[in-house]
């Protein structure tokens, strides 16, 4: 199934060195080194570039099908672009091509030292790691908790607080979904994947995005969860008192502890 | 001049060329709504092109739309000048980014049909009374005039003016 759906790709994008680095339920995500329209000249040999495909789903009625592909990818593509404007981190939009679901962007992110994509899940995978091998533990620091993983979850914090303050809500906020990017010595966090995003005024929505992320961060790193969540929430609420929405933070806040009793599903009784 | 040719339309060889000085623009102009063949390219106001970026990315909308079928303009080259733009309507887009009577620099694209012969710069050289120049796209850009047309002058500064307009145009 998988191989058809990339020859298909392969298809539209004839010509275009095709890398699969990963696939989800509702696209796959190729890495390649091609600009869509700009010549090699202008670029440097390393640069890359990700495309995001949706693929046509056979189940669905032609007519539906295409519109649904159409209009996830172009809403997608609108809020890079809008994302740009507004000075969030997050990759810059290249090329679309709505009713094929191909959009182009910027890639973003690189290596840890362990060869591992430099998405914030690796990085704090990683520190853990180096935190557990070692052996003369006593009177140090721990490194899985050291100042630079403080300092990157304060900003993711920040980054998502960004987000919200700007009415978008991300969705699907996991801990490979924040890639990190290295910037003069330090890791700065960008936000990719909206293909779950939209725009919303509701608190409910917002809290639900930093529930998500605190599940997230939860399961994934079982031990020193509660360290990053709460830095996490730091740099969050910084961002919205440097904003003056300090009003808007203290009602999200108020309903994250409501999502926490119940979940993320609003219960739809009465 | 260039000849551009796009990674995913191998086949389109797409010629792109720039004159200063140009002396016949209102009778360019003139040939051009006349509809005489001779003028069958995609004349642009140097001035509201910001860019390679700017210019590529409509060339890339105009060939996908192309190939989807989902072309406003009745031709390529009118849709190029369409893509261009971040307007709606064709005829605001060809006034503000085709040639106009004033015009002294311009840039010529032309995106041969199926069938059609390679074009040959000699042909565009008869045509347009100027000089043609070797200079980076974007060298006359007006980039007060073109921030105005694309909404962009309540924007941070430190952004990138061509990633902005490609993303626009790409968008449309």
């Amino acid at each position: 199934m998988s191989v058809q759906l990339i020859n298909k790709a392969q298809e539209l994008l004839n010509n275009i060195p095709l890398n699969v680095i990963s696939q989800g339920a509702e696209a796959i995500v190729f890495e390649t080194q091609t600009h869509p329209f700009l010549p090699k000249s202008n670029q440097l040999s390393t640069t890359k570039f990700i495309i995001k495909y949706r693929p046509r789903k056979p189940y669905r009625h032609p007519t539906l099908d295409l519109q649904i592909v159409n209009s996830r990818t172009q809403s997608e593509a609108r809020l890079l672009h809008k994302l740009y404007q507004l000075g969030i981190k997050a990759p810059r939009l290249m090329a679309v091509d709505g009713p094929n679901g191909i959009i182009w962007m910027e890639s973003v992110g690189g290596t840890l030292p362990n060869g591992e994509t430099s998405s914030l899940k690796n990085m704090l995978w990683f520190k853990e790691k180096s935190q557990e091998e070692r052996k003369d533990s006593e009177n140090e620091s721990n490194i899985a908790l050291d100042g630079e993983v403080r300092d990157i979850m304060s900003k993711v914090g920040a980054a998502v607080a960004k987000l919200h303050l700007a009415n978008i809500v991300h969705g699907d906020l996991t801990s490979s979904n924040i890639i990190l990017d290295q910037r003069n010595d330090k890791w700065e966090p960008m936000l990719i994947d909206f293909g779950l995003s939209s725009y919303s005024l509701l608190a409910e929505d917002e809290a639900v995005d930093l529930y998500v992320l605190e599940r997230a961060l939860i399961s994934t790193h079982p031990i020193y969860f509660k360290s990053y969540n709460e830095w996490l929430l730091q740099g969050y609420e910084r961002t919205f008192k440097e904003a003056s929405s300090s009003k808007k933070f203290k009602e999200i806040s108020r309903r994250l502890q409501d999502v926490r009793l119940r979940g993320r599903k609003r219960s739809m009784l009465g | 001049m260039t000849t551009l040719v796009l990674p995913q339309f191998p086949e389109t060889e797409i010629l792109v060329a720039q004159y200063d000085n140009v002396k016949n623009a209102g009778k360019i102009r003139e040939e051009l709504v006349k509809g005489n063949l001779q003028f069958n390219y995609a004349f642009i106001n140097a001035e509201t092109v910001t860019s390679e970026t700017h210019l590529n990315s409509a060339i890339y909308r105009t060939l996908i739309n192309h190939k989807n079928k989902t072309m406003k303009a009745k031709t390529m080259h009118s849709e190029l000048i369409f893509n261009l733009s971040p307007f709606k309507n064709i005829m605001d887009a060809l006034k503000k980014f085709g040639i106009a009577d004033e015009c002294s620099s311009i840039i010529v694209v032309r995106i041969p049909g199926e069938g059609e012969a390679e074009p040959a710069i000699d042909d565009l050289d008869s045509v347009v009374e100027g000089d043609r120049t070797e200079e980076p796209i974007g060298l006359h850009c007006n980039t007060a005039l073109v921030k105005k047309i694309f909404k962009l002058n309540g924007l941070n500064d430190d952004l990138d003016l061509s990633t902005l307009i490609s993303g626009s145009i790409q968008l449309r």
